[in-house]
């Protein structure tokens, strides 16, 4: 199937607003910052399913890439949510930022396929974190959580990470780059894995799942809000987070259906065939003191040590599910 | 300038060029998929261009860029009358510009997200921001070589400061300020798009990254394509603009410089 | 006289201070978030250790080294090509479409296609920057040799100068303002394309820093390096009009 062109899909979007009996009400706008990849599938069904609407929301979304001005931009009350990977929103919290966790977004899967990936050169004799010392990994950005999962990687398989040189690389350009020969080996992240292996895929391989090898069903990404708006305006949090959260039961009960795969097209602009490839990630409702603690763990290990709080404290009523 | 463009060597090099890129990329030469031939991008440009999608994200970006380029060029002209006119404030206000002017733009965006968000006020402000030093400097420059020669008449003359400024050495500077707009004009496109391209959902920056994201080679291309059409354009259209506006400095018979 | 040379710029600087006060107070006011932007006295102590430490100097100097490199190139041949295009007929006939179609591309929309041909290295970084410069000085050159006086050419032809000549003797001399002024701008740009392209591909220099710091939320740490930032290109702005009043003392009228 072709994909979805924007318009269509707002249009998609639009419709069901018509459904619901809060029609004539207005609704509260509220402006939510993405990145567009397979993560945030939830909120968009939510949207596109009329949930938002019917708990009397509009949710703008905003995409950047990278999350670069996500979470400053929360802070800036540019946005009301962000949708963040748990390492920079735990980088911003050591630095005094408010951030809360108003409700999870991905996990690893416990077992292979992840949504990460480690891709080498066909042929090239890196087999191991150990036969990357010296050499150079790419990685989206520093200090980010497929960094994080991919220096964990090469310590678990024998590597030392300090002695492997992480080069930032933009996602698009990795497989180039790596095919090219001007990296060693590259922290892929859906729907990059899939694409680079669907396009490059007679000239590079896959040496290594980041998530499951280290930490299986490890944390990702979640959503976050600042705890002064959420202390002001709790009961609109309420109501975000249950839309959210059957967006993300209409996803899970559709991780076989080409209809998630079609609402991923719709708003990523990835075509379907290579969605059909991707491997998809685990959609919880909540966040765990639990794998904050294994996360703030993780990253003192590597070097993104300090002080935080308790991270119990740090979850919103409504990620504590 | 020659206008029309013939058939001239030049046009066969660039038809060379652009078959070049064709072939290449037919043939895989790269090697990769992200190097799309040009007919699938220029099949991606009419698509998105029939759909409506181009044309709506190009309005928006030009119009940000409108609204940033007036805003930028009008604040650069007075500015730099200002500076000209009474020396004291360049002296008072000059270092803070100087050391505004060189920091690049991308380095000022995240700042400035902080205080403008992320809609057009930011990427109008991004937009004028650049526009404002080339004019700024120009119009200085304008005044420079202006001044001597005709303000001692007007002064002879015995026309007020604000009378001279507006009567004489604006119209006279004018060559240099449209000059400087014009280095604006290229550059206010550009940062447009960079300003769309780090944040927010709109024009032309906005549809480059998701399809960079999206591993959609040829929409990149078709961008880019889109964005050197814009520009080429948005060019011929200014110098034609340009020439009629100092048309009359022409007719006073002096060499305009700028 | 030096006294005076001293004093000059006094306004000016006060005036700045005013400004950094302001915004210190403004923060102090908590009109300003602190976590958004520190008020100067939190910026002052990061950019004093940087400075003291020295670890200012690698990515300053990589940054450097790639505005110049970018800037030598990128200026070399946009003279080059100006002169070659507004001197000889043919070649500008040659050259004007591919220039012109080139030019008004967004260089920061090309970085991506130039990843792809030339890597993310440091090839890729010099020759985006060089791209940005090349055609502010290939356009300001070529305006530069049209401009050439009639009069001087006809002189220079009755005097029995061949064209190489007059190029080297009569043309590029007067053409030199132009071209100096061309570069001018391009040196700016080369900064914001430098800075650019370490974003996008960064292991060290300005640019990456800035965004690095912005990352990890260090905001006084990136205020600092925008700061240096800004003080690099005042450098070197100063730097070039030095070169260019030197480049052109023989020409006091066309001085701008």
């Amino acid at each position: 199937m072709a994909p979805v062109s924007r318009r269509l899909a707002l249009s998609l979007a639009a419709l069901p607003l018509a459904a619901p009996p809060l029609l004539g009400q207005t609704l509260t706008r509220m402006r939510v910052s993405v990145i567009p990849v397979l993560d945030v599938a939830p909120l968009h069904a939510a949207i596109r399913e009329g949930y938002f609407a019917a708990e009397g929301l509009e949710i703008d979304t905003s995409t950047t890439t990278g999350g670069a001005t996500g979470l400053p931009g929360l802070v800036a009350r540019q946005f009301r949510v962000t949708f963040s990977n748990a390492v920079s929103i735990m980088l911003g919290i050591r630095e005094g930022l408010d951030f809360r966790f108003v409700s999870g977004a991905t996990r690893g899967t416990e077992t292979p396929p992840d949504i990460f990936a480690v891709l080498v050169k066909k042929g090239s004799d890196i087999r191991s974190g150990k036969d990357l010392e010296g050499k150079r990994i790419a990685s989206n950005t520093r200090n980010n959580i497929v960094w994080l999962r991919g220096m964990a990687w090469v310590e678990k398989t024998g590597g030392d990470w300090r002695r492997v040189t992480t080069v930032e690389v933009p996602f698009p350009q990795m497989a180039d780059a790596l095919a090219g020969g001007q990296i060693d080996a590259a922290i892929f992240s859906e729907p990059f894995v899939a694409g680079a292996l669907a396009t490059h895929g007679d000239r590079l391989e896959r040496i290594g799942w980041p998530i499951s090898e280290t930490t299986p069903g490890g944390t990702n990404a979640q959503y976050v809000a600042m705890k002064e708006d959420l202390d002001a305006n709790a009961e609109l949090f309420d109501r975000f987070a249950r839309a959210l959260h059957r967006g993300v039961d209409w996803v899970n009960a559709r991780l076989t259906d080409p209809a998630l795969l079609e609402l991923i097209a719709g708003f990523s602009r990835v075509p379907v065939e290579r969605l059909r490839q991707v491997a998809l990630p685990a959609y919880p409702k909540g966040v765990t003191p639990a794998e904050l603690d294994a996360l703030l763990t993780t990253m003192t290990h590597f070097g993104l040590g300090g002080r935080y709080p308790a991270t119990a404290s740090l979850i919103h009523r409504t990620a504590a599910v | 300038m020659r206008r029309p463009v013939r058939f001239s060597s030049g046009v066969v090099l660039v038809a060379g060029l652009l078959a070049l890129w064709e072939v290449s990329a037919r043939l895989d030469w790269m090697q990769t998929p992200n190097w799309p031939p040009l007919s699938q991008v220029l099949a991606a440009l009419a698509r998105d261009i029939l759909s409506g999608e181009l044309p709506e994200l190009a309005g928006g970006t030009l119009l940000r860029m409108a609204a940033g380029l007036a805003a930028g060029g009008t604040a650069g002209v007075m500015v730099g009358l200002l500076f000209a006119t009474l020396p004291l404030t360049a002296r008072l206000f000059g270092p803070t510009v100087e050391l505004i002017r060189p920091i690049p733009i991308p380095a000022v965006v995240p700042p400035l997200v902080l205080f403008l968000g992320l809609d057009d006020a930011m990427k109008v402000t991004v937009v004028a921001l650049t526009a404002f030093f080339p004019v700024l400097t120009n119009t200085m420059q304008g005044i420079a070589a202006v001044e001597a020669e005709t303000l001692a008449m007007g002064r002879t003359f015995g026309i007020g400061p604000l009378r001279r400024a507006l009567r004489i050495t604006l119209p006279a500077a004018l060559p240099y300020i449209l000059a400087g707009l014009r280095v604006s004009l290229a550059l206010a496109l550009v940062v447009a798009v960079v300003a769309e391209m780090i944040a927010g959902e709109q024009g032309l920056g906005h549809y480059l990254v998701m399809m960079q994201f999206a591993g959609r080679a040829p929409e990149i291309y078709a961008a880019v394509v889109a964005l050197a059409l814009l520009g080429y354009a948005l060019n011929r259209g200014f110098l034609a603009l340009e020439r009629r506006a100092i048309h009359w400095w022409f007719a006073l018979g002096r060499q305009a410089e700028g | 006289m030096t006294a005076e040379r001293l004093l000059r710029p006094l306004p000016g600087l006060c005036v700045l201070a005013l400004i950094l006060g302001g915004l210190e107070a403004a923060v102090d006011a908590g009109l300003i978030r602190r976590a958004l932007l520190p008020p100067p006295s939190a910026i002052a102590p990061v950019l004093w250790d940087m400075l003291a430490s020295g670890a200012v100097l690698p990515p300053l100097l990589a940054t450097l080294r790639l505005v110049f490199a970018g800037f030598f190139i990128g200026s070399a041949i946009g003279v080059a090509a100006g002169l070659a295009m507004g001197w000889f007929p043919p070649v500008f006939r040659l050259l004007e479409p591919v220039v012109e179609l080139l030019r008004p591309i967004p260089k920061a929309a090309l970085v991506p296609a130039l990843m792809l041909f030339l890597g993310i290295g440091e090839t890729m970084k010099i020759t985006s920057v060089a791209l940005a410069v090349l055609f502010p000085v290939l356009v300001n050159t070529l305006q530069g040799v049209r401009g050439v006086d009639r009069v001087m050419l006809d002189a220079a032809r009755t005097h029995g100068w061949g064209r190489a000549h007059t190029l080297l003797h009569l043309v590029l001399p007067a053409a030199l303002p132009f071209i100096l002024a061309g570069m001018r701008i391009s040196l700016g740009l080369a900064l914001v394309l430098a800075v650019l392209a370490e974003m996008l591909a960064g292991q060290g220099g300005l640019g990456f820093l800035i965004l690095d710091m912005q990352r990890s939320f260090l905001v006084r740490q990136m205020y600092a390096w925008l700061v240096i930032l800004a003080v690099l290109g005042l450098a070197l702005n100063a730097l070039f009009l030095l070169v260019e009043r030197r480049a052109l003392h023989w020409q006091p009228a066309l001085r701008p």
